[in-house]
């Protein structure tokens, strides 16, 4: 050690003796001798390591099928996510997905359910339904509902889901009743905060549509408190505030609250798109109101706490997925890049054309298979090769990347036009660093959200 | 410090420090250094009450007159010496310091799941690990020696042990339930399954057994009474078995026959593909003895000994599994090991055991978790994780040790505790 003049002098502190920087050395010596202090490993991701078998397991594991029920729909929301700002669905024509080519996935997803590579027992599968608006083909839901109820899964549970925009929803709710639908209704709060939830003549809808919620709240109320949730969009006509508020009093409800896709806007519609564009934080924080009663209630559902989870969920070591991450003496490793689900970890989603892709939030052409007229064409080694080469492509870049473990992005929204992705979330030594000081600020602001986190907060 | 300043002080445990607090007695336990230290004067352990309370997050305020006091400033002063904990003068920060206080949590965790409808049984065919087929229950041996050993439940119920029922009825488990549930086994966690019995060798099937076993990848481990294997042409075939993965546990109970063990040895030697291992019962000091003699005079290769409580042995027992404060100090359990001990008994998790008759066990001293003839074997991980006494069960559910200052520094409960009938096996608690 330097063995300068002591004691050091601190503002507003008690001098530090030639002692206490000796055993604050020693400390720093002993935790650097524990593993703290160290330089992120040199560990690489190395491509080929999404393997087909793996593919395979995930599939039948799978936990949700989203059937595109139609293209079809009953509104013309300004802001839809195929509509006039996006450039990335190609032409979305009136199509309806086929009751055969429906049933023929559900049978070849039967075979894997039921098989040995599926691992689990007694897990919930959900069957949703999607849209356009999914009700406009009534036909296929109920069909396909009656199909699943023929089926036996030896492993797993099925309940059946729905987003709607309500507005055919009193004509068939006993039917949803009766099936038990898990309901997300698209609402964005009042009358003048549905300003961009019109018919496809520009009219509102908001007064039909809250005709038929009331409906389904007057003669099924138990059901209504169960099984109905809502979605609201995030934009320059509502606020989180108002849309929170709307449904704590007219429904006793907590939304979702989510905010206009801002990827894949087209060029030319960036500046109209902004204009309507409003993150959650702004809306939350530059309300004049108090907005510490609506985050305590949203909490999880806010997009801060689930930042906040992700980092605990990575660096705190105190998070664990299962009893087997648990129990194990190796520490966890990554071995692809970005935060990318692995195919059919989480769901599928089986477009109109039959097209199977790994959610519904993804561009078209990133098609992973298709069910035809006579089978479902799945080929785990395309699959594989597919993910691979994409990966690929940013490993170079993730390689380099400070918060590689924690990443969430997935890489098919940073795939550019020409198929080669750019991360906007990359973080060098200093961005990293800035990352865990403001974590760690926000942290000891609202310290009490940390066992709140740990306490609340899921995997899935 | 000096007298200069009035400001107080923030006084904190760091995250890596496992706290124990039971009545009026406190642990900190560094899991990076493994040290230790106890408390129990009613001021600090009352501090240390303090500094565990949700809202403090391991973090006190220490006003300046407080760090005068003798005891409190040792306490300190001892506290960062063993780099458990540290403090600071409040001027240095905005506000509270802020730490990732230990609140393990897993999201699997049965208590969570219960909660969520859609999530139970996520991937739990991914827990099983071990894998034990008690394939018959019987043997033809008729000498003395080997029929109390192999009849003895208590033997049994301890470690594994291969167990012939001579006077119930003869029993064993078709072919084709073996393989069914080997298939089911397939996409699991299985690293290893036990093959044992009654005698193995007079499975009506027991070459075809072999061939299915063949077929998969795990490790497998034949459990036998050497007698048998000397004896009933056990040797013979084992010798027709040449899969890789493969490793025979003759199990010796004393005294010898001397000439059947020698026998027994001398294949060990010839089989270089299979790896052998000689497990010996010893229930009292004679026991030791002679296992000392035994293993001095033969190459055995690998070896071990068990303790075998027999009802009349307890200071025996006691001066071999017993544990007092200082093997319970030479122990310095990770911070990730404690978590496991408060979360599961890494003793029986992933363990599973099909007996004879078909009755699933997570824990052969616990109930049964299933019947392989009625239950899959997912059903029952699901039952033994939901409502199974075994794998999940932890120190703190059981007394004196939800009682006691270390009861994530012990080792998680073994079946010796059910078989003593006390959870204890240690000289510490009670005093």
């Amino acid at each position: 050690m330097d063995t300068g003049d002591f004691p050091v002098e601190i503002e507003d502190c008690e001098p530090v003796s030639k002692e206490e920087l000796e055993y604050y050395h020693r400390k720093f010596l002993f935790l650097k001798d524990s593993g703290y202090f160290s330089e992120p490993k040199e560990e690489k991701f190395h491509s080929g390591h999404v393997k087909p078998e793996f593919i395979e397991f995930s599939l039948a594991n799978c936990r949700q099928i989203t059937f595109e029920v139609t293209e079809r729909c009953n509104m013309n929301c300004k802001y839809c996510g195929y509509g006039h700002f996006y450039k990335v669905y190609g032409n979305r024509k009136e199509n309806d997905l086929s009751i055969s080519k429906a049933q023929r996935f559900l049978n070849f997803m039967t075979r894997y359910w039921n098989s040995t590579l599926n691992t689990s027992y007694g897990k919930t599968v959900y069957i949703s339904f999607y849209g356009g608006e999914p009700l406009l083909d009534f036909n296929f839901i109920k069909e396909i509902a009656r199909f699943v109820k023929t089926i036996n899964l030896f492993y797993n549970q099925v309940q059946f889901s729905m987003t709607t925009n309500a507005l055919l929803l009193e004509k068939h709710m006993d039917f949803l009743v009766e099936n038990r639908f898990n309901l997300l209704i698209s609402l964005d709060g009042d009358e003048k905060n549905n300003g961009y939830r019109v018919y496809k003549n520009g009219e509102p809808a908001f007064k039909d549509i809250l005709k038929n919620i009331n409906a389904l709240k007057d003669h099924y109320p138990d059901y209504f408190r169960e099984k109905v949730n809502f979605n609201a969009v995030l934009h320059d006509k509502n606020s989180v505030s108002e849309i929170h508020s709307y449904f704590k009093e007219v429904f006793d409800k907590t939304p979702r609250i989510g905010e206009l896709k801002n990827i894949g806007v087209k060029t030319a519609k960036q500046r109209d798109f902004m204009n309507i564009y409003t993150a959650i934080n702004e809306s939350l924080y530059n309300e004049n109101t108090d907005s510490s009663a609506i985050r305590r209630e949203m909490f999880i559902k806010l997009p801060e706490i689930q930042n906040l989870s992700n980092f605990l969920s990575q660096y705190s070591g105190f998070i664990f997925e299962d009893y087997k991450q648990l129990s194990s003496y190796t520490s966890y490793k990554k071995h692809t890049p970005t935060g990318t689900c692995m195919p059919f970890s989480k769901k599928i989603f089986v477009a109109v054309t039959g097209k199977l892709l790994p959610c519904e939030s993804i561009i078209r052409r990133f098609t992973l298979g298709k069910v035809t007229d006579k089978k479902v064409d799945m080929d785990f080694n395309r699959i594989a090769r597919q993910y691979n080469a994409y990966f690929e492509k940013i490993s170079h870049r993730c390689n380099l990347c400070y918060n590689k473990e924690a990443c969430v992005a997935c890489i098919f929204n940073l795939m550019g036009q020409d198929d080669n992705p750019f991360c906007n979330y990359w973080m060098d030594y200093t961005c990293f660093s800035k990352y865990l000081s403001r974590t760690l600020d926000y942290f000891e602001k609202e310290p009490f959200y940390y066992p709140l986190i740990m306490e609340g907060v899921s995997i899935d | 410090m000096t007298e200069k300043n009035d400001s107080p002080y923030w006084f904190w445990i760091e995250p890596y420090v496992h706290i124990s607090i039971k009545k009026n007695m406190a642990l900190l336990y560094n899991t990076l250094s493994g040290s230790k230290i106890e408390y129990s004067h009613p001021i600090l352990v009352g501090m240390l009450k303090d500094i565990l309370k949700k809202e403090n997050l391991r973090v006190l305020e220490l006003p300046v007159k407080e760090l005068g006091k003798p005891i409190i400033r040792d306490f300190v002063e001892d506290i960062k010496n063993n780099f458990m904990g540290d403090m600071a003068c409040v001027n240095l920060s905005k506000g509270k310091p802020f730490q990732l206080i230990p609140l393990p949590t897993n999201y699997a965790d049965i208590r969570r799941i219960k909660k969520d409808p859609s999530l139970p049984g996520k991937y739990i065919m991914s827990y099983l690990s071990e894998l034990t087929i008690f394939i018959n229950n019987h043997s033809s041996h008729n000498l003395e020696i080997h029929k109390k050993f192999s009849n003895d439940l208590a033997l049994f119920k301890q470690f594994l042990f291969p167990y012939a029922d001579t006077v119930g009825q003869r029993k064993e488990i078709p072919l084709t339930r073996i393989e069914d549930i080997l298939t089911q086994s397939k996409e699991s966690g299985l690293h290893t399954l036990n093959i044992t019995g009654g005698n193995i060798f007079e499975y009506p099937g027991f070459g075809e057994l072999l061939k299915i076993l063949g077929k998969y990848p795990f490790n497998k481990v034949f459990h036998s009474h050497y007698l048998d294997v000397v004896e009933r042409d056990g040797l013979n075939r084992l010798n027709s078995f040449q899969e890789k993965n493969t490793q025979v546990y003759l199990h010796i109970t004393l005294p010898l026959v001397k000439d059947k063990f020698e026998t027994a040895v001398r294949f060990a030697g010839t089989k270089p593909g299979v790896s052998f291992s000689f497990s010996f019962a010893v229930s009292d000091e004679k026991d030791l003895e002679m296992f000392e003699d035994i293993k001095s005079r033969y190459n055995l290769g690998r070896y071990r000994f068990n303790p075998y409580y027999n009802g009349s042995n307890l200071d025996f027992f006691q001066k071999m599994v017993f544990f007092d404060r200082d093997s319970l100090w030479a122990e310095k359990p990770s911070q990730k090991e404690i978590f496991r001990r408060m979360a599961m008994n890494t003793n029986d998790f992933g363990n599973m055991k099909i007996l004879w008759n078909g009755m699933i066990y997570a824990n052969i001293n616990n109930p049964a978790i299933g019947d392989i003839n009625k239950n899959s074997i997912r059903e029952a991980i699901f039952n033994e994780l939901f409502h199974g006494k075994s794998w999940l069960k932890s120190r703190s559910h059981v007394l004196p040790c939800k009682n006691c200052l270390y009861n994530f520094l012990c080792p998680p409960l073994s079946n010796y505790e059910h078989v003593l009938g006390r959870n204890n096996l240690c000289c510490i608690y009670p005093r």
